[in-house]
Order: C-alpha cells, then sequence, then structure tokens
C-alpha cells in the first residue's frame, strides 16, 4: 500500500515550528518575523500557531533572531484530513 | 499637517525634569489622546502613541515602517538625516539579513558565558572606587567603565577611546541641547573613528563582532561597507551609552530611597527581578525613533493615514494603568512585568540580554562589596537629550 494513503505515515514530516514557553520572554521578534507561524499570548509571550503552515524561511529567520533561542522545530505529520467516514467512503 | 484635520496639537519636546519618575504627560495622554497630535523638531507632524497595547502595534507591526521613516522623502525627527544605511532603518526582510549576521553573539546563552567576566570587571572597578577619595561620582569610577569595557571586548574595539564616545554618544541623542550642524559633525567624526577601526581590524581579525562583520562584508557581500561602519556605530552607542545611562540611573532609584538600595544588600537574590523592575519604572525615553505608516491604520481611536509618521514612547507604555498595577511606585518585588524597556518586534534591543547580566553584575557588586553606599549630593541630569539620565552620581559610602 503507497505511504501516501495511510494517514499515519501521509507524510514522512513536515517542519512545524514550536516556541518553549519556559524560554521565550516575549521580545516580539518572532511575531514580526514569521506573522503567519506565530502569535502573541495571554501573557505578552508567543507561541507558535495552531494553524500555522509548515515552517520555511521566514519561520527560520524568526528562530535565528530569537536571542532565547526558545524556537525548535519538529517534525510533525500534514495536519491531513481524517480518514473519511465509512459512508463517505462506499 | 493634512489640511482635512488640524486637530490641536501636543507640546513636543516635553518640558525637561530631573529623575527618572513618572511623566505627568504621558499620564494625561493614556487618559485623554492616547495618540495625540506633535510636531517634531523637524517641524514635520506626528502621531504620539502611549498606551502599552498601541506601542506594541506600532513596535510590532510591520504596517509601520522604519525605513521610510529614514529614507527617501517623508516626516523626519529632525531635518539632518542620520545613519540611513543602519539596522535601525531596516525593515523586513533586509533587517533580517543584517540582524542574523550578528545575532548569534547576542544570545542569552552566551550573554550568560559573559557573566564571570562581567563579575571580574566590576570587581576591578570596585577596588578601584574604594580606593577612591569620598565623596566619589560613580559615573566616570563605575557606570561608564563597565559597559564601555563590555562592548569594546564583545566588538573588538579599543577601550581607552571612552571620553570620545561619550560625547558621541550624547550628540546622537540630542533632542533640543545641541545645533543640527553639531549632530552632522558628531556622525561624521563617528564614522570616521570607526572607518579606521575597521581598516586596523581587517589587518588583525579576531574572534569578535567587528571581524564578524569585516567578513560578512569581504568574503560573502552580505554587507554594504555603509552597512558596515553604521552596524559599528549602533552597537558602540547602543551598548556603551545606552547601558551606562540605564545603569546610573537604577543606581540613583536605589540610593534616592536607601531602603531601596538596603532591601537588596540583604536579599541580593532579588536582583534580576528588581532590575526589570528598575528597567520598567524609568522613564529614560521622552520619545522613540519614528516609524512611517504604509497604509491607513486605525489605532488609538484615530485613522493614521499612509505615509503619516507614528512616534510609539515605550516609557509611557510600562506606566500603563491597565497593564501594571499601581505603575507609579517602584515596585521592586513586580512578579507580573511585561515591560517595553528593550522595545519590540524585529528591532528589540539586539544588546537585551547582555545588558541585562551587566546589570545585574553591576548591582551584585555594589551590594556586596559597598553596602554603605549612599547618595552624597543629588546627581546633575543630562537635558536636552532622548532620553534622561544622571550626568553625575555623587557618592560616599
Amino acid at each position: 500500500m503507497p505511504s501516501g494513503d495511510d494517514p499515519a505515515t501521509a507524510s514522512d514530516g513536515t517542519l512545524r515550528a514550536h516556541i518553549d514557553p519556559e524560554l521565550c520572554v516575549g521580545s516580539g521578534i518572532c511575531l514580526a518575523t514569521a506573522p503567519r507561524h506565530f502569535e502573541p499570548t495571554m501573557d505578552a509571550r508567543s507561541r507558535a500557531r495552531p494553524d500555522a503552515p509548515p515552517a520555511d524561511d521566514r519561520a527560520q529567520d524568526a528562530a535565528a533572531l530569537c536571542p532565547m533561542e526558545a524556537i525548535h522545530f519538529v517534525r510533525a505529520r500534514e495536519p491531513t484530513p481524517r480518514t473519511a467516514p465509512p459512508e463517505a467512503r462506499s | 499637517m493634512t489640511d482635512t484635520d488640524p486637530g490641536p496639537t501636543t507640546g513636543f519636546p516635553l518640558p525637561h525634569r530631573d529623575g527618572l519618575g513618572p511623566l505627568p504627560e504621558f499620564t494625561a495622554l493614556r487618559r485623554d489622546a492616547p495618540c495625540a497630535r506633535i510636531r517634531l523638531p523637524s517641524g514635520d507632524p506626528a502621531w504620539l502613541v502611549t498606551r502599552y497595547a498601541d506601542v506594541r502595534t506600532v513596535l510590532g507591526d510591520p504596517r509601520f515602517s522604519r525605513t521610510r521613516a529614514t529614507r527617501g522623502t517623508g516626516p523626519r525627527m529632525a531635518s539632518v538625516p542620520t545613519l540611513p544605511d543602519s539596522i535601525l532603518a531596516a525593515d523586513p526582510p533586509e533587517h533580517t539579513r543584517l540582524r542574523k549576521l550578528i545575532a548569534p553573539a547576542f544570545t542569552a546563552r552566551r550573554a550568560q558565558a559573559m557573566r564571570r567576566d562581567m563579575a571580574r570587571l566590576v570587581s576591578g572597578l570596585l577596588d578601584a572606587l574604594t580606593a577612591h577619595d569620598r565623596p566619589a561620582d560613580l559615573v566616570p569610577l563605575f557606570t561608564r567603565p563597565l559597559p564601555l569595557a563590555v562592548i569594546c571586548d564583545l566588538l573588538g574595539t579599543p577601550r581607552q577611546d571612552g571620553d570620545r564616545l561619550d560625547a558621541w554618544c550624547d550628540t546622537l541623542r540630542n533632542l533640543t541641547a545641541a545645533p543640527d550642524a553639531a549632530v552632522t559633525a558628531a556622525v561624521d567624526e563617528m564614522t570616521g573613528y570607526l572607518a579606521a577601526l575597521v581598516a586596523a581590524k581587517r589587518r588583525h581579525p579576531a574572534d569578535d563582532v567587528v571581524s564578524t562583520l569585516i567578513a560578512a562584508h569581504d568574503d560573502g557581500e552580505r554587507l554594504t561597507q555603509e552597512e558596515l561602519i553604521s552596524f559599528c556605530l549602533v552597537l558602540l552607542v547602543g551598548g556603551y551609552g545606552t547601558t551606562a545611562d540605564r545603569l546610573a540611573g537604577m543606581v540613583h532609584l536605589l540610593l534616592d530611597e536607601p531602603g531601596r538600595y538596603r532591601r537588596l544588600c540583604r536579599a541580593p537574590d532579588t536582583i534580576p527581578r528588581a532590575a526589570e523592575e528598575l528597567l520598567r519604572y524609568a522613564q529614560t525615553n521622552v520619545q522613540a525613533n519614528l516609524r512611517v505608516a504604509t497604509e491607513d491604520v486605525e489605532l488609538g481611536g484615530v485613522t493614521i493615514a499612509e505615509g503619516e509618521a507614528v512616534m510609539a514612547v515605550n516609557s509611557s507604555a510600562n506606566h500603563d494603568e491597565t497593564v501594571f498595577e499601581d505603575p507609579g511606585r517602584l515596585d521592586l518585588d513586580r512578579a507580573h512585568n511585561p515591560h517595553l524597556s528593550f522595545g519590540y518586534g524585529v528591532h528589540h534591543c539586539v544588546g537585551a540580554q547582555i545588558a541585562r547580566v551587566q546589570l545585574q553584575e553591576a548591582l551584585a557588586g555594589l551590594v556586596h562589596r559597598l553596602p554603605d553606599l549612599r547618595a552624597a549630593a543629588p546627581p546633575r541630569w543630562k537635558t536636552g537629550l532622548k532620553t534622561r539620565a544622571p550626568r553625575t552620581l555623587p557618592v560616599t559610602w
């Protein structure tokens, strides 16, 4: 079975940004550098947007500029739509 | 000024007041006119932004451009252009290209690795201070030489030119104290000074930031000569003058109410939090680097039109009553303290982490070695600059 058909292995892993909340000091550099990837939190820090696209050059730039080195990239599965319900498949 | 809406104009610059305490003009503006019309020293109009949320928006939102406030035509702070090639004048992605060159040297990790050297510098300066006659002026003996040594060692530039750098740093922060010609002359002199340093460094590169920037210019064409010199200038002025002024201001605030200083002597482990509160409380900046709106933006109840200038003042944001409880009180225990003293967004102070460690070590050294430190006379204050700071800090012990 081609791996692409199985949501569990649909992607060999796109990179997604992640901010360590313990390290973030809320400089706002990442928010201004890569606004599609990061958003402010209620306590004036930053976090990765849950709906962020796969990490691109802008996200990589934000990581390079973070003075706290708080931005890391994790391999995550594409947010592939869940397997269609059986009735839709038939 | 647009001819459609003249509107009342708020006085700017603010009248000078000695000290670093709350500025009643900002308090009134936050309450009554959070986006107020002002006239800049150049004669151009601008919007003065004073509330925390609005200041963060201006500093963090790409619709407010530093490039348009410094290059080409448009509203200007002053009638003399200063450093159009510097990183402070750049917007992303150009800003990103420049900042990535130096960011690795300014991380919190690197700053922590410098802590022991800074403590040693502090100790050496305090050895000399304690051997000095009393009273003594802490500015030339401590609050200036420490940041001078730290930034010069980091950049790889000589430590012995402090007096010339002092004069240039103050002139570059001119608001009303010096004529335009003096500002232009200071920029020219400092540019010449740094060009000579860069030429010397090019012959003898080392493991320092100036060598890194020279390599970026020479090897990869990632940096023009003008950008290289402007970069060195901004790092030196920011690393030295700004930090020296901040440190002097902090020590003044601690000694101004001796209970504050005694408290840090009793509980030196609280210095990091206390330093953040001192950074928040001190109303150091009485203006801000100008931005220009790249499109119409609604802010603070007004529409800022495309092409209009905006000045968002971090000092005022740091005293916003909706963010900081009892903001006019210096509370060394303040827990919730998301101050904007290092700015916000892409231009967030690149030296912030080094400044933090340095200020902490300076205060730690003082309370450890001089628990009886006290003001011997009121400080004299700098006047007519973009930032407020003690010019002298007479102390005894």
